[in-house]
């Protein structure tokens, strides 16, 4: 046996050797058939498959029907029939081991007698989700359409997107058990090739027994996974797939899951909505600025708040500290413990309606609005501006437009808030300088997290605080690096391709 | 490693978390200082401060649709000692919260304390960041505490009316760094709003019910008052200063009977020194501006072009009578100068002041002062002729 687990297993060409080596492998996996058939009345063959991943009605008509009929005299002389069946794919296998994984994705073995050659049919079936409008990030303008949880489906969405043969893609089979899909996919002639290298280095390297989600991707290839930032963006939007994809990143799709990985990012397109681009540019750029301003708002203004009236209380004008002090005149806790109360309750709120049955779910606005909007400030356990302070922050949150940045954006609020409590408007400046200096030291796949801003770069701000309308917006981001930085007219690189590579 | 890390962590933790909240001072452990009124007593210094009272201010705590609170919204603690700062710590030790003056925006001086002078007050004023420069300064008539008791039904704190009051007076008011700007000026002397207290209401069966009247002005010579200053020549002063919002002059028509209101918009005043030798000092005082008609209780006819000349000549005089008035009182009878004529020297004619400046105190009475009023009567209102008056009963 230790010779034999060294050399891979490889197939006879006996049926009832091969079928049974197979059976084997396939032993206690009860939705496995072997069908047997005689080859235009001549060739035994066993068809293997597993019943629930398969399209039955397609083995049926187009590979047990055309073989069965098949001439007598052509079965005799053939050596290979998988030209005989309506399958488009069809790849030959002569080992044990891939056949057995081609199975269990969906594939239909073809062992035949006499042949030490197997046949792998693809009959892929199963149920899909069709195309839908994508949940997570929807737009009053744009496309309607998302992606799906068939890596197939969402590599031919993009594809739909970019006809260009720049369009690369390459596929690796990351996780020992689940055997997941994940296609890298770039621009050949934008995307810095480097990056392109590092980041197939990255995902080849990967090892883990199951990939469910590109989540789980993400976590083992970013730069640095104890920063709380996100260092990649996720979309379950094709066209956002595409745009990312003509400014020269990368798109990495994962088998299994709606939503595709694309890097490098930087923390401007964080803030950054596919609307920005579909709408007129003033109008975008109007939102850009609204969502900084909130970004702010929901960083800094509970902090702000508590540091005001624990310590700074000449920074309010006289009527409105007045009011502040009016309410909370009865409120038995420190405004630090408040804040940190009411922003804990807001956040368990936001989660218990994200997790709860849709049906549950108004229970919980009802009981979040009474029990915290109204009756914790009449009993005076808080104050009525905290509330108002908390909900600002909610709604400032909300308004960011990746929900994997808001997330971090709520999450060092409350290290700024303990800091505003114990040191005031001094401790928020140290939290802010420390926040921007991780972010300044921090990079995605390389490239630093603020770039166009620190690095500075002229031509990016076109598309950082402003969106800058299309005719003025010529070139792609320089922080990517990439050969062809020209986004209109055609450009030296571009006839270079077209010259080299026949059909471009 | 791994305890080196762990000993950094356990000592950062301490840090952050032994300090404690050392400065922490939430909003309720303060009491918000919205007035101070000083007042001269013997050789001590009175001080009054006026708290507001946040509980009585009407939040949403006490529940029942908050209504605000039925009692005064503000509570008056007064002491007196050696000095002002003396005062408020035994006013403090009296107080459960702590005194917070940032918010203070009226100081109120006594007549008294102005005229012993405002070089102890100014001190504490600028010593301490947490009293701020851009406190309103008003002189009372009298003591300045009764003031702080006033009956205060449209504002919520007496000192909120002084407040208002105070920043309407003037083109720009005197605050605390007003004070010391003009103290430490050349050639100018100090001019501060003076408030009076007044009945609510007059005549019969009046209540007694009190508020503050600001139409005064207190003028100083160096940090000492010498006078106070009310009703028209306060006014006066105003215009002269070129501080004046809106001065509202009665005027008799040239014919007729009764009485014009005109309303002075504003007014600008330019001071040209004409002086080359130190014993002829003259200067030219040029008021401009626009008038207004706001009420014609006189039979006289504002239709006609002619007719308004006659009334804008008739304001002009009215306006350089009470300025020469004035300015002649300012210069023999208070010998002070807030209109700033030595000021304008310092300026304008370097060198002559240089000569003049030590033997100011005896020029500056001698200094002719001409008084130019060119006031432009542009509007009439909307009525041309004033109603229930026959044509032909109107003086031509």
């Amino acid at each position: 046996m230790s010779a034999d687990s060294k050399q891979p297993r490889r197939f006879t060409g006996d049926l009832d050797t091969d079928r049974e080596t197979v059976r084997q492998s396939l032993d206690g996996i009860s939705e496995v058939i072997y069908r047997e058939l005689t080859i235009g009345g001549v060739r035994r063959a066993v068809l293997v498959f597993i019943s629930t991943n398969v399209n039955t009605e397609l083995i049926a008509k187009h590979i047990i029907e055309p073989l069965q009929k098949l001439d007598r005299k052509l079965a005799e002389q053939q050596q290979s029939y998988g030209i005989f069946t309506g399958i488009p794919i069809i790849e030959p296998v002569t080992e044990l081991r891939p056949a057995v994984i081609a199975i269990l994705s969906g594939k239909t073995l073809m062992l035949t007698d006499g042949l030490g050659e197997a046949s792998l049919l693809n009959t892929k079936g199963g149920e899909k989700r069709s195309v839908q409008e994508p949940t997570s990030e929807t737009v009053v303008r744009g496309p309607r359409e998302g992606f799906t949880e068939s890596l197939n489906v969402n590599v031919s969405l993009v594809r739909n997107k970019l006809k260009t043969t720049a369009f690369k893609t390459t596929s690796f089979s990351v996780g020992s058990l689940t055997k997941t899909n994940v296609v890298i996919g770039y621009l050949e002639h934008l995307a810095e090739p480097d990056m392109i290298k590092e980041i197939k280095r990255r995902v080849a390297s990967v090892d883990m027994d199951g990939v469910l989600e590109s989540g789980y991707i993400e976590e083992l290839i970013e730069d640095n996974p104890l920063s709380p930032f996100p260092q990649f963006q996720y979309t379950e939007r094709p066209d956002t797939a595409a745009a990312q994809l003509l400014e020269g990143r990368f798109v990495i799709f994962v088998d299994g899951t709606p939503f595709v990985l694309m890097g490098p990012v930087s923390a401007w397109q964080m803030m950054q909505s596919s609307e920005d681009y579909y709408e007129r540019s003033i109008i975008g750029t109007f939102l850009r600025w609204l969502r900084f301003g909130f970004l702010m708002i929901a960083l800094f203004l509970p902090a702000v708040y508590i540091a005001t009236i624990t310590f700074h209380h000449d920074m309010l004008p006289t009527n409105l500290i007045l009011s502040i002090a009016a309410s909370r005149e009865a409120i038995p806790f420190p405004a630090l413990v408040e804040g940190m109360i009411m922003e804990l309750s807001f956040e368990a709120l936001r989660e218990a309606g994200v997790r709860l049955p849709k049906a549950v779910g108004s229970a919980v606005s009802i009981l979040g609005a009474l029990v915290i909007g109204q009756s914790a400030v009449q009993a005076g356990i808080v104050s009525a501006p905290m509330v108002i302070v908390v909900s600002l922050t909610g709604i400032a949150s909300f308004c960011l437009p990746r929900f994997n940045f808001a997330i971090t954006i709520r999450l060092l609020r409350f290290p700024l808030m303990y800091l505003a409590g114990i040191l005031g408007l001094y401790g928020i400046i140290i939290g802010a300088i420390l926040i921007a200096g991780h972010m300044c030291k921090l990079r995605s796949v390389g490239v630093p997290y603020l770039s166009g801003v620190a690095p500075y770069r002229k031509s990016d701000n076109e598309d950082i605080f402003v969106r800058a309308p299309w005719w003025k917006h010529e070139k792609r981001p320089t922080f990517l690096n990439s050969a062809n930085r020209k986004r209109m007219g055609s450009t030296a690189q571009i006839d270079k391709l077209r010259k080299r590579v026949p059909g471009w | 490693m791994r305890s080196k890390h762990a000993g950094v962590l356990m000592l950062s933790l301490a840090m952050i978390l032994t300090t404690g909240c050392w400065d922490r001072r939430e909003v309720n452990d303060v009491a918000f200082v919205m007035g101070t009124a000083l007042d001269r007593e013997g050789d001590k210094y009175r001080a009054s401060v006026q708290v507001a009272l946040p509980n009585q201010l009407g939040g949403s705590s006490s529940g029942g649709g908050g209504g605000g609170g039925s009692g005064k919204a503000w509570a008056l603690f007064s002491k007196s000692g050696e000095t002002i700062r003396i005062a408020n710590n035994m006013e403090q030790a009296g107080i459960p919260r702590q005194l917070y003056f940032a918010h203070r925006r009226t100081f109120l001086i006594g007549e008294d304390m102005a005229k012993e002078g405002l070089a102890p007050i100014l001190d504490i004023l600028g010593r301490l960041p947490q009293n701020r420069l851009s406190v309103f300064m008003v002189v009372t008539e009298g003591p300045a505490l009764p003031y702080m008791k006033v009956t205060s039904e449209i504002e919520r704190f007496p000192s909120e009316i002084v407040r208002e009051l105070a920043a309407a007076y003037m083109k720009s008011p005197v605050m605390a760094k007003t004070v010391i700007h003009q103290l430490l000026s050349e050639g100018v002397d100090l001019a501060i709003p003076t408030a009076r207290i007044v009945s609510q209401e007059t005549g019969k069966g009046a209540s007694d019910k009190t508020t503050i009247k600001m139409d005064g002005m207190a003028v100083f010579r160096e940090d000492k008052l010498v006078k106070q200053l009310f009703g028209k020549e306060a006014q006066a002063l105003l215009l002269a200063m070129g501080e004046a919002q809106v001065v509202e002059v009665p005027i008799k028509p040239p014919r007729g009977k009764g009485i014009i209101v005109l309303r002075v918009q504003r007014p600008n005043v330019k001071l040209e020194p004409r002086a080359k030798e130190p014993d002829d000092i003259r200067f030219v005082l040029t008021l401009k501006g626009n008038a207004a008609v706001v009420e014609n209780a006189s039979t006289f006819d504002l239709a006609s072009e002619t007719h308004l000349h006659e009334l804008e000549e008739a304001l002009n005089k009215e306006l350089e009578g009470r300025l020469n008035g004035l300015i002649k009182k300012l210069q023999t009878e208070y010998r002070s100068d807030p209109i700033g004529f030595a000021h304008t020297l310092y300026y304008r004619k370097p060198q002559l002041w240089r000569q003049i400046k030590n033997k100011w105190e005896i020029i500056y009475p001698t200094i002719k002062v001409e008084v130019v009023s060119k006031m432009h009567l542009e509007n009439t209102g909307t009525v041309l002729k004033p109603f229930g008056i026959q044509e032909e009963d109107l003086s031509e």
